[in-house]
């Protein structure tokens, strides 16, 4: 490989002589095919629910999934709300309590064979948390922009 | 009986039980040999099986194995053998220099010995030039950081300077800063090829590191500090000047955003430089483009410049003449990530380019659980139909155990410029499913740039509406074997019933090829209770661990590991690519008692 590379510099004029054209090209691109995925949060099926905070809880129940849920009280029952790892931890943490009237805003859904809420907003009396964005991907730390960003392909020089 | 009778039969009886004892044999004493010798050197941990033969032992006591200095000379299985038969030596931890003794157990006087030098992995002797490294990871606020930079040591276990850009989105909120590394900081390194390497910098942005040789053109690193916990690799910088040339696969990942980016460019070689075709997906939507009229600089000194990509500007430094690493310095974006040449390959790439038996790993994001998600599998491609069957471990975080997924049913196709795609059915990896596909060199080595013997392979990225991420994918060798040193990584996310948070695990162990692991790390662990975030460095704690072959499919096998005594083991599956090479990813469930998302690597120490 040694003495390959080392003939490099003596052939990289020809190399992208010969090559920088057919890859700029590429006329004959193969046809990529794709399976189609249904998102697993679905946006148009957001409902609010209003209900009472039985219990906020890191720990997940066997088959559930990971991270933070709230058990909440609502007219239509108990729902198990997710809303994952970082709403209970570091410095965007919400403080909720037993008992506390929240309103969240999510997709019910049925993940595992349970009946699981996927929580995209929390709001109290005094605060609203955002912990999923439109396509349900949750907020990490640090998270900086929002799903609406530009793309990359036409990012550059927009700042 | 006469008393001359009575003295001969004593005699004859003192004389049967004495021949007896050390077997008289006629007129030849008792004598041992070392038949089969150990090695003159042997690294640290190494096995080496030896025999030593008695001769004239009418008790056929056969043979005591025991060294010096005791305690720290190694081990024997067994230490008592029967004439003739094989114990397996196991050299210490640590360089020594030892006196192996094989003792006829029926008199013990007589002995032969055997001096075997025990090497160190690694010193910091062979730490000499100029080093690129990289490592992305989660500040002391949970917060995203990457750092890209360059160093230099002297082979004396000195920092005599460097270069790095980095972002930090917590602790010093959206810097992007290009800095000089400056004297003061250094590098060690134990027997077992574990040690530190401190960085100074005009910034303040001081880090602690600890690596682990893989051997002394690559190593693995990991920022281990209170400030930060990261994962990345150091490595020799052969070729400072070298710009990027030709075709290039290059992958790119922005955890602050939440997008993956990647493609194919070609470069003129001097200047100009465009993105052929490429994807992208930001919080699960895909598209593709390509962009000209960018540029880039010749590197400086520290193998430094500066390119553009669809106009967002990046530093990459140089690791050798077709390897580069990225990171974003316009705050557009915060990606970072690698490029790769394509060499006399590009643009000459075909579905046939892709045949044949490969193993990959990925991690990213998803769209619920954890917010996290790692996966590793094995795939056969066969060119002619442009299908691909195998199997593959997805962890989503999402409670549901992870089950080896069929792969069957899947596709694959490849431009000739090298970009391709991967289309899994979806079904059995928890909808998991669409790869982009970026190829590289043939002759190049994705995870050890210096290494001749990578057999090339691709870049890759989680294109699908539920996750994004990326990965590598790499060639399987036919008949790997797994014995001996290795360096070990996991970048991984984890939740117990109280906490949650990020950790590196960074080590070195000895795998005994057949079924154990035993070594030490160092674990950095951010973890929060819900309240406050606690950064915990633990150095030196114990790494063991058991792992099975999987008799289905063969280059899989399970493992648990047990990292600094745990009461739970993490639940690992890991697949090799080669005797010096594997990936493994976490597949802990809270079915398991615990939950971690994880990838990691094991890469032979050489």
């Amino acid at each position: 490989m040694r003495k390959m590379l080392g003939g490099v510099c003596l052939l990289t004029l020809l190399t992208i002589s010969l090559l920088a054209a057919p890859l700029h090209a590429d006329n004959n691109p193969v046809a990529f095919k794709r399976t189609v995925i249904a998102p697993r949060y679905d946006a148009t099926k957001e409902i609010t629910l209003n209900g009472t905070v039985q219990s906020p809880s890191t720990k997940s129940a066997p088959g559930a999934l990971l991270g933070g849920h709230l058990m909440v009280t609502t007219l239509q029952g108990t729902v198990d709300a997710h809303v994952g790892p970082f709403a209970f931890s570091g410095p965007r943490a919400t403080p909720l309590a037993s008992g506390q009237a929240v309103k969240l805003v999510g997709v019910m859904t049925n993940i595992n064979g349970k009946n699981v809420f996927l929580t995209r907003q929390i709001q109290t009396a005094n605060s609203t948390i955002t912990v999923r964005n439109e396509r349900g991907f949750l907020i990490i730390p640090g998270r900086k922009g929002n799903s609406d960003r530009v793309s990359f392909f036409s990012a550059g020089g927009a700042r | 009986m006469k008393r001359d009778t009575l003295l001969a039969g004593l005699a004859l009886a003192v004389a049967v039980v004495f021949c007896g004892c050390d077997g008289c044999g006629g007129s030849s004493p008792l004598s041992i040999a070392i038949t089969t010798a150990p090695p003159a050197s042997m690294e640290v941990n190494q096995t080496a099986n030896m025999t030593a033969t008695v001769s004239n032992d009418g008790a056929n006591g056969g043979v005591d194995w025991s060294c010096t200095p005791v305690g720290t000379c190694g081990t024997f299985t067994p230490a008592h053998t029967a004439s003739g038969a094989a114990t397996q030596y196991q050299a210490p931890p640590a360089s020594a220099n030892v006196v192996i003794t094989a003792a006829s157990t029926t008199k013990p006087a007589v002995n032969k010995t055997a001096n075997v030098t025990i090497n160190p992995v690694g010193t910091a002797a062979n730490l000499n030039g100029t080093y690129t490294f990289f490592a992305n990871g989660w500040d002391n606020l949970e917060a995203p950081i990457s750092v890209v930079g360059s160093v230099v040591l002297d082979g004396a276990g000195h920092v005599t300077g460097g270069e790095q850009d980095w972002f930090d989105l917590g602790t010093f909120d959206n810097i992007v800063t290009t800095d000089a590394i400056t004297l003061g900081g250094t590098v060690t390194v134990g027997s077992d090829g574990r040690g530190t390497l401190s960085l100074n910098t005009t910034s303040g942005l001081n880090e602690s590191f600890s690596i682990t040789l893989v051997n002394s053109k690559h190593l693995l690193i990991t920022q281990f500090d209170g400030n930060a916990t990261s994962s990345g690799s150091l490595d020799l910088q052969t070729a400072p000047t070298s710009v990027p040339t030709g075709g290039l696969a290059m992958t790119t990942v922005d955890t602050a955003e939440g997008l993956v980016f990647g493609g194919i460019e070609s470069s003129d070689g001097s200047s100009g430089i465009a993105l052929v075709e490429g994807d992208e997906d930001f919080q699960g939507g895909v598209d593709s483009g390509s962009c000209g009229g960018d540029t880039f600089t010749a590197p400086d000194s520290h193998g430094r410049g500066e390119v553009t990509i669809c106009g967002n500007l990046f530093s990459y430094y140089v690791v050798g003449p077709e390897v580069f690493r990225l990171v974003e310095t316009d705050a557009n974006f915060f990606l970072a990530g690698s490029m790769y040449g394509q060499g006399t390959a590009a643009g000459g790439f075909s579905a046939a380019s892709l045949a044949g038996n490969f193993i990959f790993g990925e991690s990213g994001e998803e769209f619920g659980g954890t917010g996290l998600f790692a996966a590793a599998g094995q795939f056969t491609a066969t060119s002619g139909t442009g299908t691909l069957t195998g199997v593959a471990d997805i962890n989503e975080g999402d409670g549901a155990p992870v089950l080896a997924g069929d792969l069957t049913g899947s596709t694959y196709a490849l431009d000739a410029n090298g970009r391709g795609a991967i289309a899994l059915p979806g079904t059995t990896t928890d909808t998991i499913a669409n790869f982009g596909v970026y190829m590289v060199d043939p002759t190049l080595d994705i995870v050890d740039p210096n290494s001749a013997s990578g057999g090339g392979g691709a870049l890759m990225l989680d294109l699908d509406s539920n996750n994004f991420g990326a990965g590598i994918i790499v060639p399987k060798s036919a008949s790997p074997t797994f014995s001996g040193n290795y360096a070990l990584n996991q970048d991984a996310f984890f939740v117990t019933d109280t906490t949650s948070g990020f950790y590196d695990l960074i080590g070195q162990v000895f795998s005994d090829g057949t079924s154990t692991l035993t070594g030490k790390g160092d674990l950095n662990t951010l973890s929060s209770d819900g309240v406050v975030i606690t950064t915990t460095q633990n150095a030196n704690v114990t790494v063991t661990g058991t792992y099975a072959a999987d008799g289905t499919h063969a280059g899989r096998a399970t493992a648990q590991l047990t990292v600094n005594g745990a009461a739970l083991p993490n639940q690992i599956t890991a697949y090799q690519a080669s005797s010096a090479l594997l990936l493994h990813v976490d597949v802990d469930s809270p079915d398991d008692g615990i939950g971690t998302v994880g990838l990691g690597v094991l890469e032979k120490q050489q």
